[in-house]
């Protein structure tokens, strides 16, 4: 469970350390709030809470980023803008993997190719195609989840779709 | 290629990137699953296969039926606590009953001090207000 929240998360917010911090404090809510609920509930309740935990943490950053704004100088300002946490986390995994034989390779390929396609959706867009396709859920218990109608849910996986495919092929990815 | 089968085909490559992510955030997040479990209250230990089940949407039955039993050793604790709270109870009003005292009030009326238990019990008010009658 934790190991998807986390790729969720991280395909969110784009930072390892605050991707994990999101999973434990969903994990914990889970836990301590909604343990009385049926089994059956959890999957859903989970996804929510992960979901507001993903969004608390942009609401917190846009705060910090105002402060920021007010009281840093604009030298440091430069020096943000020029890093790009995509960039360190396609990084990170390649220098991780170690020489694998050509299919493996390609897969690998593959899969930084759609993350990063991935993390380049809008974040509804993203949120419904992954709890759609990757979290298996159909449209309403999707649509539950994001708080939104189930007509939204289907645009947002359709355009999601449409545009991973473009994003894939101009790679020169097909699936 | 229909839209489902693109998201099936995208699901299974993310699916395999889940073993590959860095020995680091594996550790980071067994980590954050024992801090989960160990801060959980006693009542909730009967979550843990359902946590590990969330991401699926499933859970098996036999979790199901652990979450329905849990009262039954639960209410066994509490009738043993309410048991010995019972007899506690029982112990201490016996300490305080005339049967008891009744030798150290026989010697204090007859050396003419009376025991502070002598004050605390009823039926030797009675007596007095009988006798000074």
């Amino acid at each position: 469970m934790e190991r998807r929240a986390f790729k969720q998360a991280a395909f969110a917010v784009r930072d390892r350390h605050a991707a994990l911090d999101i999973v434990q404090d969903a994990m914990l809510k889970l836990a301590e709030k909604y343990s009385g609920k049926p089994a059956n509930e959890l999957p859903l309740l989970f996804q929510r809470i992960l979901q507001n935990a993903i969004r608390d943490f942009f609401r917190r950053q846009k705060v910090r980023s105002l402060w920021t704004t007010l009281f840093s100088s604009f030298a440091r300002k430069g020096e943000d803008e020029d890093y790009d946490p995509l960039e360190t986390l396609v990084h990170q995994g390649s220098a991780n993997r170690a020489p694998e034989p050509t299919d493996e390779l390609l897969r690998s390929q593959t899969l930084a190719a759609i993350e990063e396609a991935l993390a380049k959706l809008p974040a509804r867009q993203r949120q419904a195609f992954i709890l759609r396709y990757w979290e298996e859920m159909d449209v309403a218990e999707t649509a539950h989840a994001m708080g939104c109608s189930e007509g939204s849910v289907k645009t947002h996986c359709s355009r999601a779709t449409h545009s991973l495919a473009v994003l894939l092929k101009a790679k020169g990815i097909e699936l | 290629m229909s839209e489902e089968q693109f998201g099936r085909r995208v699901a299974w490559h993310l699916d395999r990137g889940l073993d590959q992510l860095d020995q680091g955030t594996l550790n980071a997040l067994a980590a954050a699953r024992h801090t989960v479990l160990s801060r959980r209250p006693e009542r909730q230990r009967n979550l843990a296969p359902a946590m590990a089940a969330a991401g699926r949407g499933t859970v098996s039955s036999g979790s199901r039926h652990a979450r329905g039993r849990w009262w039954i050793p639960a209410g066994v604790v509490a009738l043993a606590v309410a048991a010995l709270v019972y007899l506690q109870t029982l112990n201490q009003h016996s300490m305080f009953t005339p049967n008891h005292e009744l030798g150290a009030i026989d010697a204090g009326l007859l050396a003419d001090d009376l025991p502070i238990g002598a004050y605390l019990d009823k039926g030797f008010d009675a007596w007095l207000e009988d006798t000074s009658e």
